[in-house]
């Protein structure tokens, strides 16, 4: 009895067990998605793309959607994705800041949003190697798009191989170092032209008990462009000539770029625990005017206007000697850009669709960009008037980039991650102090192999 | 007794349930893992075999020492706070009214429940250079101690196991005095009648019979700072530099910031080498016979 008894609760327990793992799911069927299509539109006869005559479809769309620069652009790209393609329905899947990690599980367990933001080669070349991405240049040149895309941001839109993989949504923007004017009239301290007075600046500023320059260092790509800008006073191309092999960390313009960094950190520029400074504190403190100085993208103009006005401005990257001032003031960090954008998961069950709709997206994004925030850097074109008055700043930055002397890819991102990993770590330290330029530039070498 | 453990096959279907979920969610990926380290790997395309390649790299590798360091630091600063810590708060609750009893449970074990982002985010705070409560107490005493205790090289992973090590005392306190609580009242009764004070029976009776707790105390307190990850991760990113990565945190930079997912899953064997060498050890140095009151 007992010896039965026994058999019945192992019976029981197993069972339970089986049944607490989930059948398989049923191969889900794209939604038939009355209910998520637009309510209220009845099919037009006088528009000829009607809804009626499409079946209603629902896309997953994984892009950053965390602050102004991300949500507004594509908030407005879904009202007029509603107008135009009323049959299409956008389920946003909103992108973390996680290095790709989330977009590589994806891949891996094949739970691929239809259309998703791609920013790093390596992981769009993995992904075009596990079957995710396919070229899309037929695609994109039946529907016009390739004719749309600016010279600009060919860039981002073209692989090394001449295929298209991805589908620039903003322009290849560039890294820019703000000024509180007033901070420095009201210390009276000039707006440096050479890195001498740069320090000299951070000294003053330091002893007044004022950040100078307030990195969000627990960023490392911050750290990267800064010493990018850096670089680019003594060698044009910056890092990015470090990545493609063409110079080698040995020369002496990469090792006096970290010496500089040193010199900057030594003489107070970054507020004490910089490397633990997120971008919130950061902007706090610029916004706030209790910083001199901000180094970000050109994105950040729009709100660095709004909280400052005219007090801020940009500069160029303060050159290495008074005399090398003017040749080296429209070498720009940033600007150029590597394959990047909007990229379309080749196992869509609405692949077709997929592909015109992130071509739409891409549109409206620079319409946006254009046409309400003033901006002339976008990576497609826009024939409709721009909408807002362009800013002191933006318009400034219009002339200087006609006049550019060289471009760099920002903080030498989105191609090599090992080197660009091993840059960020040491370029931290420098800010942090805890490393000298000569390790700094040992460490390097050690991946690079010089 | 003798009966049904005579009976192989009812074990056997007793134990399948237990066996069946730790070969999927142990031994398998354990497995994988171990074959995969002897790999180049993207995390998405089919691995390459490289032999010994990961292994020869990581023992080259600075970071793999600067790793091994501070996972030692954090365990030290760990077992050295909490265990001793989670000793006198146990003692002390076990002698305690009913009422201070449950109280006192409660309020020591609320960090361990709490996230460890929100802990992070706290200490961050308090840790602030500038205007963090620490700094702020040191000035308030007249004191010209003002540290960067997270950006600095040397202080960036105490002050990170501190945290750790606030918030898991908790944890460790009620596992002692559970322990502690278990051992039968007339042993304590019989040291009374003798005349031994209460230091002394804690001494000579509680801290001998709570050695088997203690082994387990130590095994989590351990290899939870060589394992440490998602303080430092929330904190300092690693940083500054590299000074605050420990073994998880080069696992985590290989696989997922660098994409070499093959030198992630060498390092990740060498974490579950040195957590398995600790647990060994641990396991033949303390009660080594089993306790039976």
């Amino acid at each position: 009895m007992k010896k039965i008894l026994a058999f019945l609760l192992a019976a029981v327990m197993l069972l339970s067990l089986a049944a607490c793992g989930s059948e398989p799911a049923e191969e889900e069927t794209p939604a038939p998605a009355e209910s998520e299509a637009p309510s209220g539109e009845e099919p037009s006869g006088e528009e000829p793309s009607g809804e009626g005559e499409h079946e209603p479809v629902t896309l997953r769309v994984y892009v950053r959607y965390s602050d102004d620069d991300t949500i507004l652009p594509y908030d407005y790209a879904v009202e007029c994705l509603a107008e135009d393609m009323p049959w299409v329905t956008l389920e946003l899947d909103p992108m973390p800041a996680d290095d790709g990690v989330k977009l590589k599980s994806m891949v891996a367990t094949g739970d691929m949003p239809d259309i998703f933001a791609v920013g790093s080669v390596d992981i769009l070349d993995s992904m075009i190697e596990a079957g995710a991405v396919q070229d899309l240049t037929e695609e994109v040149t039946a529907n016009g798009f390739v004719e749309k895309v600016l010279p600009a941001a060919y860039s981002k839109f073209y692989d090394e191989d001449g295929k298209i993989y991805t589908l620039p949504y903003t322009g290849t923007e560039v890294g820019l170092l703000f000024v509180n004017k007033t901070i420095f009239e009201e210390n009276s301290v000039e707006i440096p032209r050479t890195i001498e007075e740069w320090i000299a600046a951070a000294e003053t500023f330091s002893a007044a008990g004022i950040t100078t320059l307030p990195i969000f260092g627990k960023e490392q790509w911050i750290c990267n462009a800064l010493y990018d800008a850096l670089v680019t006073r003594y060698i044009p191309d910056g890092l990015s000539s470090l990545h493609d092999g063409s110079h080698s960390i040995r020369e002496e313009g990469y090792l006096k770029a970290a010496q500089d960094l040193e010199a900057l950190a030594a003489a107070g520029a970054f507020p004490d625990g910089v490397t633990t400074l997120n971008y919130e504190q950061a902007t706090n403190l610029w916004y706030n005017g209790q910083a001199a100085m901000f180094l970000n993208g050109q994105w950040e103009i729009p709100t660095t206007e709004q909280y400052l006005g005219d007090a801020a401005d940009w500069i160029p990257i303060p050159a290495a000697s008074e005399e090398e001032y003017e040749t080296s003031q429209h070498a720009f960090i940033g600007g150029t850009g590597t394959p990047a954008g909007l990229s379309v998961c080749t196992w869509s069950e609405n692949y077709d669709v997929a592909i015109d709709v992130a071509c739409y997206l891409a549109e409206k994004y620079a319409e946006y960009n254009y046409t309400q925030r003033g901006s002339t850097t976008i990576a497609v074109r826009c024939d409709k008037p721009m909408e807002v008055e362009q800013s002191a700043m933006n318009a400034k930055l219009s002339e200087a980039i006609q006049e550019a002397t060289s471009t760099t890819v920002m903080a030498g991102s989105g191609t090599n991650t090992e080197l660009y990993t091993v840059l960020g770590e040491g370029t931290q330290s420098l800010l942090a102090g805890v490393m000298t330029a000569e390790d700094f530039i040992e460490s390097i070498a050690l991946v690079t192999g010089d | 007794m003798k009966k049904y453990l005579g009976n192989k096959a009812m074990i056997l279907a007793l134990i399948a349930p237990t066996m069946i979920l730790i070969c999927v969610m142990v031994l398998y990926p354990l497995v994988i893992l171990f074959t995969k380290s002897f790999t180049e790997w993207d995390g998405l395309n089919p691995s390459t075999f490289k032999g010994m390649d990961n292994y020869i790299r990581l023992f080259k590798d600075p970071i793999f020492y600067t790793g091994l360091q501070n996972g030692i630091i954090f365990a030290l600063v760990q077992t050295c706070i909490q265990i001793p810590v989670a000793t006198l708060l146990a003692f002390a609750v076990k002698d305690s009214g009913r009422f201070e009893k449950k109280f006192f449970r409660i309020t020591y074990y609320l960090p361990a429940v709490l996230s460890i982002t929100v802990v992070a985010q706290l200490w961050l705070s308090m840790y602030n250079a500038e205007y963090g409560l620490i700094n702020k107490i040191f000035e308030l005493m007249g004191l010209e101690y003002r540290q960067n205790w997270l950006g600095d090289g040397d202080s960036g992973i105490v002050a990170i196991a501190i945290v750790n090590t606030w918030q898991f005392t908790g944890y460790q306190f009620i596992l002692l005095l559970s322990a502690a609580n278990s051992i039968p009242e007339h042993y304590f009764e019989a040291a009374q009648i003798d005349g031994c004070s209460k230091f002394k029976a804690h001494l000579r009776i509680t801290l001998p019979l709570m050695q088997e707790s203690y082994k387990y105390c130590l095994i989590i307190a351990i290899t939870g700072g060589l394992n440490a990850f998602a303080t430092m991760n929330i904190m300092t990113g690693g940083g500054p530099g590299t000074s605050t990565y420990t073994l998880t945190y080069l696992m985590y930079r290989s696989a997922f910031k660098v994409g070499n997912y093959g030198y992630g899953c060498a390092s990740a064997i060498m974490l579950v080498v040195q957590c398995l060498i600790v647990s060994i050890i641990i396991n033949k140095a303390v009660a080594r016979e089993r306790i039976i009151y």
